[in-house]
């Protein structure tokens, strides 16, 4: 538990974009977890098996009642200065991947937080590998296009 | 693989290059630049994403798993008791009668071993329970409480020894000082106790007994009126054993 709670709970904060809404999903997902802990078949599963049941979890926040749109902190990204502070690129970079669409931002998160491959994403959000690939690829130039402001969306990674 | 190919494959995961990707790479010192860039800028999302976890999370996700779990242990014991206890409780009346001597272990000895025996998680928590946990593990052993006395930082309805109770910590001074609400068992007199390094207090309650068990007395008086308002009501006007 100690090992999936620090992730989770990163996890959790990007999906739903609040401190105490994060580790409430944290909170349900171990107790859900732990109720039906012959569910999971091998411990190599455990994450993923975790992190299926806070998706559901977060989902039936959605059901329960109607969320407000998501208000992630919004900063300046074009008052970044020269030689910004690390806090300050990591505050600037959040702020961008906070203004993802969640199809987007769900599968970057996955990916780099979770470590998860294409295949494994697909599976957990129930679509194909493909899409997952397209998904990833755009959030990462739309984060580009955020934070560089110079950058086409079309461009590939400085093809012309 | 062409230069298109495999900036498309960087894109979708800057990680996960296969063995021709890499070949590419060799090749082409455009897309070797390309590669090292979005390295750089997935560990710039990494980092990003990477953001505190709140201090005490886990602590806090265990107790509520222990707390659940001894919820649950809890409830399998009431059901399973009632066929026990009733046994028992006959043996027991059955050997008061006949020797006319108490049980072979007091609730000061049952209520101590019980405390030394939970999870330390339990005892160092400091974050408050709500309110609404506390009186549900009471009406749960069937008994109403007033309003609930703040600084409770752990609440579990367990059975010491044949009794049914409601255990909770409330911390003094970063020491935890252990309340134990015996239902329906009350205890004929008050009594001052001790056992090892631990002092104890047990004090008759409305239809129960309240055990108090901590290093420092300190706190007793306190705790014992503000148990006897939220179990008999107001202290001047309930009939105790103090």
């Amino acid at each position: 538990m100690r090992a999936h709670s620090g992730e989770l709970y990163r996890y959790a904060y990007w999906l739903c974009g609040e401190n105490a809404l994060a580790q409430d999903l944290v909170q349900e997902t171990f107790l859900r977890a732990w109720r039906s802990l012959d569910a999971l078949r091998e411990t190599v599963a455990a994450k993923a098996w975790l992190t299926t049941i806070l998706r559901r979890e977060h989902a039936r926040l959605y059901e329960r009642k109607p969320m407000p749109t998501t208000d992630f902190t919004d900063l300046d990204l074009s008052d970044t200065g020269p030689g910004p502070e690390r806090t300050g690129e990591d505050a600037v970079m959040r702020a961008a991947i906070a203004k993802l669409e969640p199809k987007y931002r769900e599968p970057l998160v996955l990916q780099v937080l979770g470590g998860f491959s294409c295949e494994e994403i697909a599976r957990e959000l129930g679509i194909t590998e493909a899409a997952v690939m397209t998904q990833v690829f755009r959030a990462r130039q739309k984060l580009k296009s955020m934070l560089d402001g110079e950058v086409r969306e079309a461009e590939v990674y400085g093809l012309p | 693989m062409d230069c298109l190919e495999f900036r498309r494959l960087l894109g979708s995961d800057p990680r996960a290059m296969s063995a021709a990707a890499r070949e590419h790479m060799e090749s082409c010192p455009r897309c070797a630049q390309a590669f090292a860039d979005a390295q750089a800028f997935e560990t710039r999302i990494a980092h990003a994403l990477a953001i505190d976890v709140p201090e005490g999370l886990a602590d806090r996700v265990l107790l509520t798993q222990l707390t659940e779990e001894r919820r649950r242990r809890a409830t399998g014991f009431r059901y399973g008791w009632i066929a026990l206890a009733a046994a028992a409780a006959l043996a027991v009346v059955v050997g008061v009668v006949q020797r006319g001597t108490a049980p072979a272990h007091s609730l000061p000895d049952l209520v101590t071993e019980h405390v030394n025996g939970e999870e330390r998680v339990f005892l160092s928590n400091r974050t408050p329970v709500d309110a609404g946990e506390v009186e549900r593990a009471f009406a749960d052993r069937g008994v109403r409480i007033g309003s609930v006395p703040a600084g409770i930082t752990y609440v579990s309805e367990c059975p010491v020894g044949a009794y049914r109770t409601v255990h909770m910590v409330m911390p003094e001074n970063d020491k935890p000082v252990s309340v134990v609400y015996v239902v329906h068992h009350r205890a004929p007199a008050g009594d001052e106790f001790t056992r090892g390094n631990l002092k104890g207090r047990e004090v008759p309650i409305a239809d129960g007994t309240l055990v108090l068990l901590a290093e420092d007395t300190s706190r007793f008086d306190t705790l014992e009126h503000t148990w006897r308002d939220a179990l008999e009501g107001r202290p001047d006007i309930a009939a105790g054993s103090r």
